[in-house]
């Protein structure tokens, strides 16, 4: 459990420190006849200040529900108050078109998931690998629903918010376990009996799959993703799904501390099967990104890719040369190989976003 | 082409204070569309332009002689606060406040100075948010430490409101942040005795009904060529 805690710690600071990041460099265009309006923070200053205040009153409302709660001797536990205040968040999010409230109520139902399935899992002693099924099916299906919000001029920002949880999470988890520290955190996980054996754990991964398979579908007859990225949303639903619900096995031949990044640990069958089935993944989901954002004209979707693109060349670097190779010619290595991953990704990334702007600029308004 | 009679009556309605939204509604009774209202604004935006680089100049030796003074009057305070007694304690805090916002007004309504105005009006806001603080220590009030910033946030709002100032409804922002990050700490503190008062949770509960309501009149005054996009 101590690596789901740490999972659950990180992974969604990083999601919004992504986010936060993502969006303020693209801050500085204020208006609604730029193509990528919906891509900007806030749209006047009044926009910016009236959604802080929304987001403000909705976070004093779930803490003025804790105080009540406990106030009254506690008759409901904290996770039901995160929920319910989740759940107005995103009513409120919908009425009032918040953004900020939006962001805030998905990380409030995605963290209520986590804490109420790990007390699921505690409860019937079974493998917590439930707990990251849910949030990887949660994660997939924000992406889809990204994609049926953008018909709406109005739901446009709606959709970004959904589209960027729904690629930044799902890469997390590729990126992750296409590392060996991501590898021995499956082993964790899948330790402990079947979580079907929970039947509230059960009841809400099928309702998160059905829903996923709806609006992926719904999606599609829509025309609003291609049938590439259903297949890619299905793909991943297999590959998530498959390795949830493996059976407990090592997925390393020789004992060693799960802690060390850097342990000469070598993969059992499925840990090496695993591994190679995520690293062919995660840069499979890269490519396509970009690929995604080309045909959809979206430089966010670009430059979001590259970022990772970037990202994972450095890991694997790390990952795999870092035991293998002399420390000195190891840096120095690292040191060509970061010169060389910047100037093609700024010669690639630069005449891709510049052809987008060029057809933008052809498509009249 | 821009009408110039069309913006020269666009730049009289803003020095006399008219929100954008009754230009935008004059001009479209008028027979004009949002494009050709637009296109005078963003004229009128290049002039302003001009203008905004000296008035940046004048914000930052304001917001350095603001925090110059502040920091004086509380250094000056402080070295004094044990020799003082309770009621010219409360005398020095409200005299301070109360001349900050008078003076900060003057120069905003009165003589012509909106940025120094406002920074004296700012002045005024910490004033305020540290005579909160110090009434409670003077007294010994018993509550939870984010009701002060709660307090703080509501004064400040009321304030922004009456100035019009989105300079104070920025600043109440933080304060807010900082009681919601306060409490639940206050709450789960499993260590101590259960200090939680019942007086937290009807400010809080203010609290979230006063931040929902600004936050929809502020709302209200939304450019209208966003106004379709909510």
């Amino acid at each position: 459990m101590i690596f789901l805690s740490i999972l659950s710690f990180l992974f969604w600071p990083i999601v919004i420190i992504g986010l936060i990041i993502f969006f303020a460099v693209r801050r500085g265009r204020h208006s609604k006849a730029n193509k990528e309006w919906h891509s900007q923070f806030a749209l006047s200053k009044e926009d910016a200040v009236s959604q802080l205040f929304f987001l403000l009153s909705f976070l004093f409302l779930g803490v003025t529900l804790l105080a009540l709660n406990k106030d009254f001797g506690d008759p409901l536990p904290w996770r039901t108050i995160i929920f319910i205040t989740s759940l107005l968040g995103l009513i409120g999010a919908y009425y009032l078109k918040a953004i900020y409230v939006l962001i805030f109520s998905i990380i409030g139902v995605a963290g209520w998931w986590v804490a109420q399935a790990a007390l699921w899992v505690d409860q019937k002693n079974t493998a917590s690998s439930a707990v990251f099924l849910g949030l990887s099916l949660l994660a997939l299906l924000f992406y889809v629903l990204g994609h049926l919000h953008e018909k709406e001029a109005r739901f446009k920002r709606f959709s970004l918010v959904y589209s960027a949880f729904g690629v930044v999470a799902p890469t997390f988890i590729l990126f992750l376990f296409s590392t060996k520290p991501g590898i021995a955190l499956i082993e964790q996980m899948i330790k402990g009996g079947s979580f079907f054996h929970s039947w509230q754990l059960t009841l809400s991964l099928f309702i998160l799959f059905a829903s996923l398979m709806v609006s992926a579908f719904w999606a599609v007859a829509q025309k609003l993703i291609f049938p590439l990225e259903l297949l890619a949303v299905f793909a991943l639903t297999l590959l998530f799904g498959g390795t949830a619900l493996l059976s407990e096995q090592p997925m390393f031949l020789s004992a060693g501390s799960y802690y060390s990044y850097y342990d000469n640990k070598s993969f059992s069958g499925v840990g090496l099967l695993l591994a190679m089935l995520y690293n062919v993944a995660i840069l499979l989901e890269l490519m396509g990104l970009i690929f995604s954002g080309y045909v959809r004209r979206a430089s966010w979707l670009i430059n979001l890719g590259a970022v990772f693109l970037f990202l994972l060349i450095i890991v694997k670097y790390f990952d795999w040369f870092f035991s293998f190779m002399s420390k000195s010619v190891f840096f120095v290595g690292a040191g060509i190989l970061f010169f060389l991953v910047g100037w093609f990704m700024e010669q690639g990334r630069k005449s891709v976003v510049s052809k987008i702007k060029v057809q933008n600029q052809q498509i009249p308004e | 082409m821009t009408d110039l009679k069309l913006v020269e009556y666009v730049k009289t309605s803003l020095t006399q204070g008219k929100p954008k939204e009754e230009i935008y509604k004059n001009l479209l009774e008028q027979g004009l569309n949002i494009e050709a209202i637009q296109e005078i604004f963003n004229s009128l935006s290049l002039d302003q332009e001009k203008e905004d680089s000296s008035k940046r100049t004048v914000r930052i030796i304001v917001a350095i002689g603001v925090l110059l003074i502040g920091a004086g009057v509380f250094s000056f305070i402080a070295a004094n606060w044990q020799a003082m007694t309770r009621p010219v304690k409360v005398g020095v805090i409200l005299a301070a406040m109360l001349s900050s916002y008078g003076a900060g007004w003057h120069m905003k309504e009165k003589a012509n100075s909106p940025k120094t105005g406002e920074g004296l009006i700012f002045l005024g806001s910490i004033i305020y948010g540290a005579g909160i603080f110090l009434v409670a220590q003077m007294f010994n009030i018993r509550a939870n430490w984010p009701d002060g910033f709660i307090l703080w946030m509501l004064g400040v709002i009321v304030m922004a409101y009456v100035m019009e100032s989105y300079q104070l409804f920025y600043f109440a922002i933080p304060l807010g942040i900082v009681a919601l990050v306060g409490h639940p700490f206050g709450m789960f503190d499993r260590f101590g005795h259960n200090s939680f008062l019942f007086t937290s949770s009807i400010l809080l509960l203010v609290a979230t009904i006063t931040t929902f309501i600004t936050g929809w009149i502020i709302r209200k005054k939304m450019p209208p060529e966003l106004k379709e996009l909510y």
